[in-house]
């Protein structure tokens, strides 16, 4: 008789640890960042604080590398994780740029919010220029675009993914 | 609802492939939003760019201390374990304590 078998029966752990195994399943692809894309900002940013002359050689090696991405990464999950949570306490349903930047200050990185309002601010300058000049003057169309840009909101594709 | 404008392609950089001044792809950044938890809502189409530039600044805070640790130790190449010490002596680096530390010593 095999009852609550935990010690002796070979068979009940393997079970479950192939339960356990499938439900702590990874999601189908972990999204990563470009490598080069990530190699090229941390080389920029070595040749800035290397500039004396000195150390202009710096080199970095792969696992480094990979250890900038992942946690680039991983800032990503936690900011937006902060972020959303903001958002919903905000009763809306999207999350915003205004979002991100409240969550940078929760975490503790209040110093990156001003260079980020510049990058945003030069962001919503180019949108505007492009609008204004390829589409001419089409009511129609300016006036949906202008919801949007007021929204902010990525009526495309936000649903699908 | 609205339709999706000329533009939404354009904002999350995917037509060209390059990434501009952006830097980090937007897309792709959208995508890893959206790995962050199961209940993640919508994304505007500027919380990607406010990212990008983010991401480059983190990546600039990371790169200066671990070169910092790296310089102590006398060497001209950054190792993993430079950026383990940066993020050990940055107490706003405590989440990513999981990510430097995956080799036991």
């Amino acid at each position: 008789m095999a009852e609550g078998g935990a010690g002796k029966s070979g068979e009940a752990p393997a079970t479950v640890e192939a339960t356990m195994t499938i439900k702590k399943a990874p999601r189908a692809e972990v999204e990563e960042l470009p490598k080069a894309i990530v190699r090229r900002v941390v080389k920029d940013k070595l040749s800035q604080l290397a500039s004396g002359g000195e150390e202009e050689d710096v080199s970095v090696q792969k696992d480094a590398l990979l250890a900038f991405s992942e946690s680039t990464r991983i800032f990503i999950h936690y900011v937006s994780a902060t972020a959303n949570d903001i958002c919903k306490e905000s009763k809306r349903q999207t999350i915003n740029a205004d979002d991100v930047l409240k969550a940078l200050e929760e975490i503790d990185f209040p110093e990156f919010v001003e260079p980020l309002k510049v990058a945003l601010e030069d962001f919503r300058t180019k949108n505007a220029v492009k609008k204004s000049g390829s589409k001419g003057r089409q009511t129609k169309k300016r006036k949906v675009d202008e919801l949007s840009t007021q929204n902010g909101e990525d009526g495309g594709d936000g649903s699908d993914e | 609802m609205r339709q999706a404008g000329a533009y939404s392609s354009m904002l999350v950089g995917g037509v060209s492939g390059r990434t501009g001044p952006h830097s980090l792809p937007l897309a792709r950044i959208k995508r890893i939003m959206k790995q962050s938890s199961d209940d993640v809502r919508m994304i505007s189409a500027e919380a990607p760019v406010v990212f990008s530039k983010a991401c480059e600044l983190l990546i600039g805070v990371l790169v200066r201390r671990a070169w910092a640790a790296a310089l102590r130790r006398k060497r001209r190449t950054l190792l993993k374990e430079d950026v383990a010490a940066a993020v050990t002596n940055t107490d706003v680096f405590d989440f990513l304590v999981q990510v430097v530390q995956q080799q036991p010593k």
